[in-house]
This record gives C-alpha cells, structure tokens and sequence, in this order.
C-alpha cells in the first residue's frame, strides 16, 4: 500500500500526515488505517481482479485440472495422480525433457557471456553509441515470428547465407533445420542472436553503477584490460549477472516460439521441448488435464532450478 | 473421485468451462500462430434421430435459426457463404435463418470446443476428419445414418470418400457428410520428362515403375555430389507412406483402430521402400521440417520431377509458370490400387435445438443447387452431377487431367481417420518415422517405437 500512496490523490496526504502523528490514539490510527485501506482499494482493485482472474486463479485451477482426465469436450474426470504417472512412463516425455535441458545448457552460458562482453564494448564514449546500442537492441523488439522467417532464410542449405560463409572456408555447411544434430544448436544460435540485446542493455546499467575509481587504482597498480575485466568488472557486476543467468535459465526451459515457427519440435522429436509439448497436449490433442500435469511438472523444475540458484549466489554475487 | 471440493462432476465440469474460458481469452492476446493445417481434412457429421420424433420446424415453416460455423478457407468468407449458399437455401426454405461465424483454422476449433462444454453448440459445424470420429464417440455429433437413407439417394454420389468417415469403422453409419474430398495423385514436372526424353506417367503405373523413373530423372549437373535435381519426393506423410502400405496389401491399424500393425513385413517393406528413396537410392531429397518449403527441394519448386502429393496441392501450382505440369493416376502397388482420399464435411451437434432444420441446409450443400463456388480447387464435389459437369472439369487451366480425380474414386480409401488421428498419426508415428527417413534409427526400430507409441494413443481412448 505505501507504494500506491504517492499515486493516490486527494484524501491520502492527509492519511499519511496523521498516521505519522504521534499524538493520534492507538485506536484512531486503526480506524484511519482500516479506512485507509477502504479508500486504496478502489483504486488498486482493477490490478487486484486482473492478478487474481488471470494470474492466480489459473494457476490454480490448472493445478487442480492436472488431478483429472479432460478432454474439453466431456466433463472432467478426478483421476488423482493419473496424469503424472502417465508422464513419467512415457519415453517421450523423458525426450522432451532432455531436448529442454540440452536447450538450456547451450543457451545459457552464450546468453549470460556474451552480452556482457557487447556490453563492455560499448560502455564507452565512442561516436554514435546510441546507434550501436540501438542496433544491437533491435532484435529483441522484432516479432520472433518475423526474426525466425529470415533465420530460416539464412539456415538454408544451399542457398543460404551462412553455408554460403562456411562454404567459403571450405566447409560443406549441414542442412541445419532439417538434421537432427544442428536442428536445436540453429534454435539456439538464434535465440542468442535475439536476446543479446536485451541482457546487454541490463548489464550496461549494471556497468554504469560501477564507481570509476576502482579502474583508476588499478590502472595506477598496472592491472592491464583482462585484469580490470576479471577482478574488476566482473565480480563488481556479479549482482546483474544473477539477474541475467536467473532470467535466461527461466526463458529457456520455457522456450516455445522457436521451436514452433523453425521446426515444429522436428524433425523427429529434435526440438520438441516441454512448452511445446504442454501447447500440443492442451490445444492439439485435447488432454488438457494431462497438459496441466506437464505445465506443473516444467512450474516445479524452474522453482527448484531457481531457489538453488538463490542458494548459491552467497558463493559468487558481491552486494557493494 | 475424490477430495471436498471436486466432489461433484457438475462443480468440476464448471471450474473447467471457466478456465477453458480464460485460456481461449488469453490465447487471443497472444500472437496466434498461422495455421498450416491443410483445408483438406474438413469432415461434416450431422445426426439424424432414427426413431424419436423431433418436432418438425421445417414442416410447418415456423421460423428458426440456425448457426453455422466453418473455418477460414473452407466454404467460403462469411460474405462468400450469405452470397453462394445461404440466399439460395433460404429461397428454398425462407423460413430458416441461417448465422454464419467463420474463424481461424485454430481459434475454430477451441471455440468449437469451449460452445460444446457451454452446451451452447453450432447447429451446423464443418468437421475434420482428424476430429469426426472423436465427436461421434463423444456424443457430439448426431448420427445422421437414418436421415441420409431416407433423405438421400446414394447413386447421386461419389460413395467411397463417405467410407472413410463412418464410426466405429468403415461399416459403421455417418455421424458427417462429406461435401467434398481430396484424393492422392501422381503430380510430374512436364518439363523435366520432355527434358530426359520420358513418357510421361501413365494409369498403368506402379510404385517400382515411379521409381524406374525417378532414377533416370536425378541429376547432379554442377558434379558436388549432392543431386540438384530429383527424381521425385519421399515423405512419411499419411497421403504418401499409407497408400503405399495398402496397396502392398498392408494396413497401418487393424480394423477397428485398437492396434498398429506398422510392424508387420509388408508395412516394414513399405517403410524401407520410401527410406531407400532417400538414403539408398538418393532419388529423394530428406524432408524438410514441417512448413519449411525452403530447406528441402520441393515439386513446387521444379526440382523435383514427381511427387504422390494431395490433390489439395493444386492450388498453390497454379501460380508456377516456370515449367509444365500434370497430374494422373495413383500408382498402383504390389497388391492393389489405393487411392487416398480425405473428405471436407459437415456435422449436425447432438445438443442441436433444430436438428430437421440443420438437416435441410446440410441438404443443400449436397445439391445441384450448391453449385462449384465454395467448392475449392483442389477438392472433388460429392455430388457426382457436379463432378462431372464442365463447371468443375474446367474451372482451372491445370492439371489438364484434373478428372482423374473424380476417375479414382472407387479406389478411395481413408488414412484410418480413428480416434485420437491428429496425436497418433500426424504426430507420434510421422515423428517416429521421420527418424528411419533421416537414418538416425533403423527402420524396424523406428517401426517398433512408432507402434510401442500408437498403441499406448490408442489404448487411452475411452470407447
């Protein structure tokens, strides 16, 4: 509620005044405080009802519809565990999960490194600064539909851009979509492509916090750029970096726009990931109940995947 | 069941129409994906009630209204559909309101679904056939069995196609009415044949003659390795592998959709005969992902000189000037001629206040009157007068054999168009055949993985 205070107009200042007040009696001030809040509420009930309709209802209701069998059309059936024995059972299933993980592990360090690398790059008064951050940032505001079709364009196999350049080091370049080993490396060679501009953007703010006086004393000690890199930048920017890998982790084991547009999940299962997979279930194959189970099984992994890293950042991320 | 608040099935029921409800809303802000469903796969059910007496609106001509509702690229726009169908119904039957509501392949087929759980359904809906015998064991669609016999005259249509649609198998009674269908055809690149100094294909052909050829039609004209140009395409698609695995006299499932029998020698064999194409023989190109035209050569692209494709593909050669082309017969196999067909239709739903009523206006687009208009190249009207009048023999320019399509009907046979057909066929078993094609697996392993996960599709549905 103290944050809303300074949006809402005429009766709060007066509200936040006496509450201050220590003259008031106890049992004023919880009378002002009960109607402060009666007051607030209007005004927060809109985001109130659009959190608890769209956001939290659902997640709960999708928690109960994975205890049943419903195929949308016929009423749902209680079938307790069900679903996710079935799950587990499934060979499929352990494939999707794989192709998620194997997604994620190759994604990741690209998407956590090599913004920072642009980032240092252009934390610099160079001319025209603005131009490059912009260019670098364009990807991230393009429709992934649209970024995919022109991927597409450069993944073809023989009139394609990139096997044009490898073909030019003497490298007979794979048909990338369509075979089973390069289909999710070109996933996520595009995926880096995309999202590099926006993990740069919060590491260039991150950078911009860091006080100019630690590199004047380590240029003065004789620490050359690798060292003002290493001990400097990175452990001072260790807080963003959590941000980042937190963030990439997430978006990854959730990826679905990629696979969908490039490869629908082929060829084979190749690129068939959980998101895909609980989008099939749910509006493809009718088993919503079952889709649900998938989406909360993918919900716990990120919550684990997530509270360990939470754990572990003690060990790495520096608060100044 | 289980647990204080699920108790009852009515509570259950409504917490998941209300989140069905959500979900449909919030799909609909995000960016919808574009729907590459082919329009070949529409199936109609409608239902007749065989002995109950309904009460007959269209008898005494009380007003009614009906909804009908189809998806983009089917029948029509919705202006298309007021002008071509519905004026000329209601100068029939005046008394019949007709509302129209046509969407988006995907959006259709969750409203479709969202309005059965309200109970709230179109009196008329096109149907697919990846769905018909999924509604008809769910007491979606009316069985229209009875309506029909007594309605219509069988010798009026194209019979076949209307096999392929029946539940529980392919003896059982329509629960949709096809308006019309797509059939499989040999497609060949004019220009590539006169080219190499080939005949053309011919009704007489089989598979192994089609391969005979393809051999002489690829070419590696800049010496890499690596054709530029190939004889013809392989797919594990049901247009092209099951036609193959039925006219060697194999099935892909039993007879009433309980078991795979993609294991057995003579679908073994099949499947081995596509992946030599590729991997063997090289007279195919691997396939490209699904709706990537661009990482494969394709027929539509001239470098591929023959394709046992649907006929649903004539619609987008129209725009190819680069080289002639030509469609014909089929092939035939080891055993017999096999045609696929895959029929557009319409169903009535079963919670239909009007059923008589939605009956006379599935009627209508099964009549003379109907005409070709919502039609669509590509696709062969059921109603035989149609079909062979010059009105449709001679609405496109090409294929100069376009009636080969209507000629292949007594050898349609539908891709076991069961239970579940979108998550065993077009998913689990093109997935897990795709692998033998790529030559990561072994054909009999990949034969066995797509059969171990058929089943267990299979073994789910309630029946």
């Amino acid at each position: 509620v103290k944050n809303e205070v300074p949006n809402v107009p005429a009766p709060l200042p007066g509200l936040r005044q006496q509450s201050t007040a220590v003259a008031v009696p106890a049992h004023q001030r919880r009378h002002r405080h009960v109607a402060g809040w009666l007051e607030a509420l209007p005004y927060l009930l809109p985001l109130l009802i659009g959190l608890m309709v769209f956001t939290i209802g659902p997640i709960f209701a999708a928690l109960i519809l994975s205890f049943t069998d419903w195929d949308l059309l016929t009423p749902p059936e209680w079938i307790g565990l069900g679903n996710y024995r079935d799950l587990f059972t499934r060979p499929v299933f352990w494939t999707i999960l794989g192709n998620t993980l194997y997604y994620t592990v190759l994604y990741v360090p690209a998407a956590v490194v090599l913004p920072l690398l642009v980032a240092v790059m252009l934390n610099r008064p160079l001319r025209g600064i603005i131009l490059y951050r912009g260019v670098y940032f364009l990807p991230v505001i393009t429709s992934t539909v649209a970024i995919a079709l022109v991927w597409m364009l450069l993944y073809q196999p023989e009139f394609g851009v990139l096997n044009y350049i490898l073909k030019q080091f003497g490298v007979s370049g794979p048909n990338w979509l369509a075979d089973e080993r390069w289909a999710m490396p070109a996933l996520v060679i595009m995926s880096v492509w995309k999202g590099l501009g926006f993990n740069m953007v919060i590491y260039l703010a991150g950078l911009q916090g860091i006080s100019e006086q630690y590199y004047e004393a380590a240029m003065i000690e004789g620490a050359n750029g690798w060292h003002r890199l290493r001990f400097i930048t990175v452990p001072l920017i260790s807080p963003t970096t959590f941000f980042v890998l937190i963030i990439s982790i997430i978006s990854s084991l959730q990826v679905f726009e990629q696979t969908y547009i490039l490869t629908r999940g082929g060829p084979g299962y190749a690129t068939l990931t959980m998101s895909y997979y609980i989008y099939q279930n749910a509006f493809q194959f009718q088993h919503m109940g079952f889709s649900a189970a998938v989406a909360y099984v993918l919900f716990v992994m990120i919550m684990l995947v997530t509270l360990v890293q939470f754990l572990l950042q003690r060990r790495w991320v520096f608060y100044q | 069941m289980t647990g204080g608040l699920m108790t009852s099935p009515r509570t259950l029921r409504t917490v998941c129409i209300v989140l069905l409800a959500l979900l449909t809303f919030l799909s609909g802000c995000g960016s919808a994906p574009a729907t590459t469903t082919p329009t070949t796969d529409v199936v109609t059910e409608g239902q007749a009630e065989p002995t109950t007496a309904l009460p007959d609106e269209t008898a005494n001509d009380e007003p009614v209204t009906i909804k009908f509702m189809s998806w983009q690229g089917s029948v029509g726009t919705v202006e298309e559909i007021q002008e071509t169908l519905i004026k000329p119904f209601n100068a029939q039957h005046p008394n019949i309101t007709v509302e129209v509501e046509v969407l988006p392949w995907g959006e259709y087929w969750t409203k479709i679904q969202t309005l059965v759980a309200a109970g709230t359904p179109p009196d008329v809906y096109g149907q697919s056939v990846g769905y018909a015998w999924d509604h008809a064991n769910k007491g979606i669609s009316l069985n229209l069995q009875s309506l029909f016999n007594q309605d219509l005259d069988q010798s009026k249509f194209l019979m076949r196609p209307f096999d392929v649609l029946r539940y529980p198998d392919i003896k059982g009674d329509l629960y949709a009415v096809p308006i019309r269908w797509v059939n499989s055809a040999l497609f060949y690149n004019k220009t590539l044949f006169d080219e190499a100094g080939l005949e053309y294909p011919n009704e007489n052909w089989t598979f192994e003659d089609m391969f005979a050829a393809a051999q002489k039609l690829t070419k590696d004209t800049d010496g890499d390795g690596t054709p530029d140009q190939y004889g013809m395409s392989a797919r594990m698609d049901h247009v092209m592998l099951d036609t193959i695995i039925k006219a060697n006299g194999g099935e892909v499932l039993n007879a009433d959709f309980t078991k795979c029998q993609l294991t057995q020698p003579v679908a073994v064999e099949s499947i081995q005969w596509v992946t030599d194409l590729v991997l063997k023989h090289q007279v195919a190109p691997k396939p490209a992902p699904a709706g990537q035209t661009d990482a494969a050569p394709t027929f539509a692209s001239g470098r591929v000189a023959m394709s046992i494709d649907g006929s649903y593909q004539i619609a987008s050669l129209q725009e190819v000037t680069e080289f002639d082309w030509d469609i014909t017969w089929t092939p035939k196999g080891t055993a017999e001629r096999v045609v696929y067909g895959g029929p557009d239709s319409l169903s009535i739903s079963k919670q239909s206040q009007h059923p008589n009523a939605a009956w006379e206006f599935v009627k209508f687009f099964l009549s003379d009157d109907a005409g070709i208009k919502s039609i669509g190249v590509g696709s062969v009207p059921i109603n035989k007068t149609i079909a062979e009048s010059d009105a449709w023999l001679k609405s496109v320019q090409k294929p100069q054999n376009y009636k080969v399509l209507v000629d292949q009907e007594p050898y349609v046979v539908g891709a076991d168009f069961g239970p579940s057909w979108i998550e065993w066929r077009a998913e689990a078993m093109q997935r897990e055949l795709d692998q033998a094609l790529l030559g990561t697996r072994s054909v009999a392993e990949s034969a066995t993985a797509a059969c171990t996960a058929i089943d267990a599709i299979l073994a789910r549905v309630d029946r």
